[in-house]
């Protein structure tokens, strides 16, 4: 019994000593851990990150965090920059999700951020409001715009602040809607490909009342898209748009008003699937409900849709372009999936080069073959659906959405909205007044 | 009085089985989601499966490297759980019964410290451990954390069960020349045993499902990610293949349960009459 | 007697030992847990958007915060889910352990697992599941009330201000009632027999044994216990997010989300360590008051 207790204390003892010693020991000197060093010795970054890498076989280590767990064409992507780069980079990829912001924010707050990262060009001002961003301009504008010129003309624009280019696009994303043509026979009613405002509604309530289903799919992580497309649908003159994506437009304006109201009506009315618990409706169930043809209208990012009509078996499918609400045909709402670089990376030349090498026509064309459209130029496709699921992209970057003015009216309308108008009426646009203020007197 | 307790126990098992078809429900929903094409899946939630379909498990072993994970997290957390267990039990006696001083500010101290959420510890952690060069070893960031997080809560609850230790136990073996200890050791330890398998089992279901700060110190390498992290490779943008997560969760469930039913025979009677009287 | 020990020295000699035995707990406590909760203390007076460099700003922090209508609500949702959550989960699984125990130990094994399931499963599943169930409309929940004619009953369990609050902590108790009656389990078990003899004796039936025997004995465990669950409840941030994402709009955005936001949204670093510090505090005192409400004398035996 007193070896039971002298070896408990012995590897009480030698736990904290092996730990400790590990801990202090690492300071300057990276690869004589014990677990499995020998992997290791490539793949330290600590090696090559005091000084630039130095000796030719030292490979400089790179992190990218490119792909999503769903997007096939991505994973490709992975494998082609894994090839070409084999002699020059060590890179390691990581699966992006859903807190990819919390994740690369993490690392740039530690000085050691990834090299390289998925993001949305049109919301970067959660980046570029505190500096993290890497200002992508000179390279863009270098050799007389080379790189630049590659991209669709303005889709550059929605990541552009102050007059600085934080992020690259490669997927174009706008919303559109698909429509069960069943069921809008069944219910005696047609819609055109390109419908105002009122023309939907219209027919969603004929819908509903003559096939007593609630028509519209809209998940909650969409929810925020009519009021976003009617607040740019809305004004009549194009200068007004330039005004309210500057911020001089105020909040409480009549048209502003009624570009909300318009869309609590949807909700009021229980237009949107599933009634009363549309709010919070998933994607999930919305999906489960495009299949079983409980719903005639379903949202979707443009994309999406020949997968998501795959799934659902249905065979007559009619695309729309999203509703609009004012006189005006040309402007649309919309984002891109891209990448950005975070200001502090080791070896921006690196990450410049494999950024160029990813939004390069020939290995974007692998996503068009998929019928994925994409930013920029010198991509074909020979699948007639390919324009079908890109047609609004020439609409897409006309104007600036206002959620660009500040990260916190940008949450406020992703997030809250429009539920908190629904729900506290006045008093949300008051508190989105405020932001617009604070964020316009801080510019 | 036979007749009646055997009344009284059939209407608890009436009731504990209600209960727990009640409470296994999420469970089985994920075991039959599993066997199911994601197809099947969205036409009907509920149904059982048409056929069971071990694709899922295949696909989801091999895509997701089950392999490679599964033996980093046995070793997170087996390590985490040996190292929390040996220095809680220590410091849990020594708060309970060695007379250190300020004892009670320090329970109050162990519970302060379990509320601030981890989300509020990543960032200053990640900074520390990153000057510090530790996410060079495997296993050692998160480990380490682990066990900052675990020990306040495993101290207290294992302090509470000493607690329950007659004092004059103790004090006879004091008085018979025990030294501290060989008290501990003989008479304390064998009676913590239901404590410290159930904390165990808490411990090792943290371990087994963190993924905030496991994702954020194995970023940037490729070694020691545990299943927690390696179930995001299953979660997309905007869809999921719920199949494919499922038979991932199933594959991940099992361990913890093999811990449970390895451990209930701790889950026994402590004190025995024989403790007491001698 | 070989040693000639006073009182005195054995007494500092045990009091040596505990402190010995402190340190390594202490070492990596303070690492892990002590560290950044000071770094966050320090952050809460300073302004810092994660990238440059601090500025201190004094109390600047703690006055937006109480001036801020969304963080004050987000205290008020914690506070509800944290205490309606921790009190099912107290009560069913006190309830669970009584009736687990009575059946003995095989049975027991099989029902214990069950209901220690929900804890094991991770949030995304449960997050999935029961927006699932408690859906509107194909939901599993309003079917059910629809089926035994009930139909009033249906709600939007989800979505309507207020009632997401209580879906929530229903569920989220639910799923601490398993770590609940593990706990209790392990303190009925550690109860001498002979004391449930004496009672078999005496002619006590079982409920009569749970007042008189159990429950007293147990009660500084269920003091312990409900303290944990409580601040348990606080923490939790998955289970949360993963059903409603803190909506509809911010009508369940609780502590944790709303820091979170703050902080990696809005990169107010310095607000969000604020809203930390004064979460802690909130916290404390709601423990320090449950302490002296469920105060238990700790019974040897």
């Amino acid at each position: 019994m007193s070896s039971y207790k002298k070896s408990s204390v012995l590897l009480m003892v030698t736990l904290c000593f092996v730990l400790l010693v590990s801990a202090c020991g690492n300071q300057g000197n990276s690869n004589s851990t014990a677990n499995s060093s020998s992997n290791a010795t490539s793949k330290s970054d600590n090696a090559t990150n005091s000084t630039n890498s130095n000796s030719k076989d030292e490979k400089i280590a790179l992190t990218l965090m490119i792909a999503w767990a769903d997007d096939a064409a991505a994973k490709l992507e992975e494998e082609l920059i894994k090839e070409h780069f084999a002699d020059k980079y060590d890179i390691t990829f990581k699966t992006v999700d859903n807190n990819i912001a919390q994740t690369i924010k993490t690392t740039i707050a530690s000085g050691n951020p990834v090299d390289l990262a998925f993001y949305w060009t049109d919301a970067m001002d959660a980046f570029v409001d505190a500096d993290m961003a890497l200002d992508l301009t000179p390279y863009l504008e270098a050799n007389n715009g080379e790189w630049k010129d590659t991209f669709l003309d303005g889709s550059l624009d929605v990541a552009t602040y102050n007059g600085k280019i934080y992020a690259v696009p490669s997927v174009p994303v706008y919303p559109m809607i698909e429509a069960n043509k069943e069921l809008l026979d069944q219910a005696g009613v047609t819609i055109s490909d390109e419908p105002t405002w009122e023309e939907f509604v219209t027919v969603l309530a004929t819908v509903k009342e003559k096939l007593g289903i609630i028509p519209f799919g809209l998940n909650s992580s969409w929810a925020n898209w009519p009021v976003r497309e009617n607040l740019m649908s809305i004004w009549p003159e194009e200068e007004q748009v330039t005004a309210w994506s500057n911020g001089e437009i105020p909040f409480t304006d009549p048209l502003v008003v009624e570009a909300f109201d318009e869309v609590k009506n949807l909700y009021d009315q229980e237009y949107v699937y599933p009634g009363k618990g549309a709010l919070t409706v998933t994607l999930e169930q919305i999906n489960v409900a495009w299949k079983a043809g409980k719903i005639a209208f379903k949202a979707d990012v443009n994309f999406l849709a020949p997968q998501s009509i795959k799934d659902a078996g249905l065979e007559n499918v009619q695309i729309l372009s999203w509703p609009r609400m004012g006189p005006r045909n040309n402007v649309l709402a919309a984002g891109a999936n891209g990448y950005m670089i975070p200001a502090n990376v080791k070896h921006p030349e690196a990450s410049i080069e494999v950024l160029k090498f990813l939004t390069s026509p020939e290995v974007l064309q692998h996503r068009a073959d998929n019928n994925q459209p994409v930013a920029v130029k010198g991509v074909t496709s020979n699948d007639p659906n390919y324009e079908l699921y890109s047609k609004d992209v020439v609409k897409a970057y006309s104007q600036k959405e206002i959620t660009l003015l500040s990260p916190k009216i940008d949450e406020y309308i992703a997030n809250k909205v429009p539920a908190n108008y629904i729900f506290e009426g006045k008093a949300a646009l008051e508190e989105l007044e405020k932001l617009r203020l604070e964020a316009v007197s801080a510019k | 009085m036979s007749i009646k307790r055997w009344g009284s126990a059939a209407l608890i098992r009436l009731m504990l089985i209600l209960m727990a078809f009640v409470t296994i429900y999420p469970v089985l929903f994920t075991l039959i989601t599993s066997f199911k094409t994601s197809d099947e899946f969205y036409s009907n939630l509920w149904a059982l499966p048409s056929q069971i379909n071990i694709e899922n498990y295949i696909e989801a072993f091999k895509v997701g490297k089950f392999g490679d994970y599964l033996l980093n997290s046995v070793v997170l957390a087996a390590t985490s759980l040996v190292s929390v267990t040996i220095i809680a039990t220590f410091a849990a006696y020594a708060l309970a019964r060695l007379r250190v001083p300020f004892a009670g500010s320090i329970i109050g101290f162990l519970f302060v410290m379990q509320i601030l959420p981890v989300e509020s510890m990543i960032i200053p952690l990640y900074m520390m451990m990153s000057k510090l060069n530790l996410f060079d070893i495997t296993y050692l960031p998160i480990g380490l954390a682990y066990l900052g997080w675990l020990l306040p809560g495993t101290i207290v609850i294992l302090r509470n069960f000493f607690m329950s230790i007659p004092v004059e136990l103790l004090e006879s073996a004091r008085i018979d020349g025990s030294g501290e200890l060989s008290t501990m050791f003989r008479i304390v330890f064998p009676l913590a045993g239901g404590a410290v398998a159930t904390c165990t089992v808490f411990n090792f279901a943290f371990v087994w499902g963190e993924l905030m700060w496991a994702r954020i110190a194995t970023l940037t390498t490729e070694k020691g990610i545990p299943l927690s992290v390696g179930l995001i490779n299953f979660q997309g943008q905007y869809t999921t293949n719920w199949g494919l997560m499922t038979a991932a969760i199933c594959m991940v469930l099992i361990p913890l349960i093999v811990l449970f039913i390895f451990l209930q025979k701790y889950f026994v009677q402590g004190l025995t009459s024989g403790a007491v009287k001698g | 007697m070989k040693h000639g020990f006073t009182a005195q020295s054995l007494h500092s000699k045990t009091r040596m030992l505990g402190i010995l035995f402190l340190v390594p707990a202490a070492l990596f406590i303070s690492f892990s847990s002590l560290i950044p909760i000071v770094w966050n203390f320090i952050l809460s007076f300073a302004e810092w958007n994660g990238f440059s460099s601090m500025k201190m700003v004094g109390l600047d922090n703690y006055v937006t915060l109480f001036q801020d209508s969304v963080t004050m609500k987000g205290f008020r949702y914690s506070v509800f889910i944290a205490v309606v959550s921790s009190v099912i989960a107290m009560i069913s699984g006190l309830f669970l352990a009584l009736l687990v125990y009575r059946l003995g130990n095989r049975e027991g094994t099989v029902f214990r697992l069950i209901f220690f399931t929900p804890s094991m499963m991770p949030f995304i599943v449960i997050g999935l599941l029961f927006t699932f169930i408690l859906s509107p409309d194909m939901g599993l929940l309003n079917q059910f009330f629809r089926i035994i004619g009930l139909e009033s009953l249906e709600r939007a369990w989800l979505a309507e201000p207020g009632l997401v609050l209580w879906t929530i902590a229903v569920v989220s108790g639910w799923r601490g009632s398993g770590s609940v009656m593990m706990l209790l389990y392990t303190a009925i078990v550690t109860i001498p027999s002979s004391m449930f003899e004496a009672a078999r004796l005496e002619g006590m039936n079982y409920s009569q044994q749970i007042r008189r025997i159990i429950l007293p004995l147990i009660m500084p465990m269920i003091g312990l216990v409900s303290m944990l669950v409580l601040i348990g409840a606080f923490k939790t941030y998955d289970i949360v997010y993963s059903m409603t994402k803190g909506g509809p709009g911010d009508y369940s955005k609780i502590v944790p989300i709303q820091m979170l936001d703050v902080g990696f949204t809005f990169n107010e670093f310095g607000y969000a360590a604020a809203i930390g510090v004064i979460f802690t505090v909130l916290v404390s005192i709601i423990i320090f008051i449950s302490r002296k409400v469920v105060r238990g004398d700790v019974y040897e035996y």
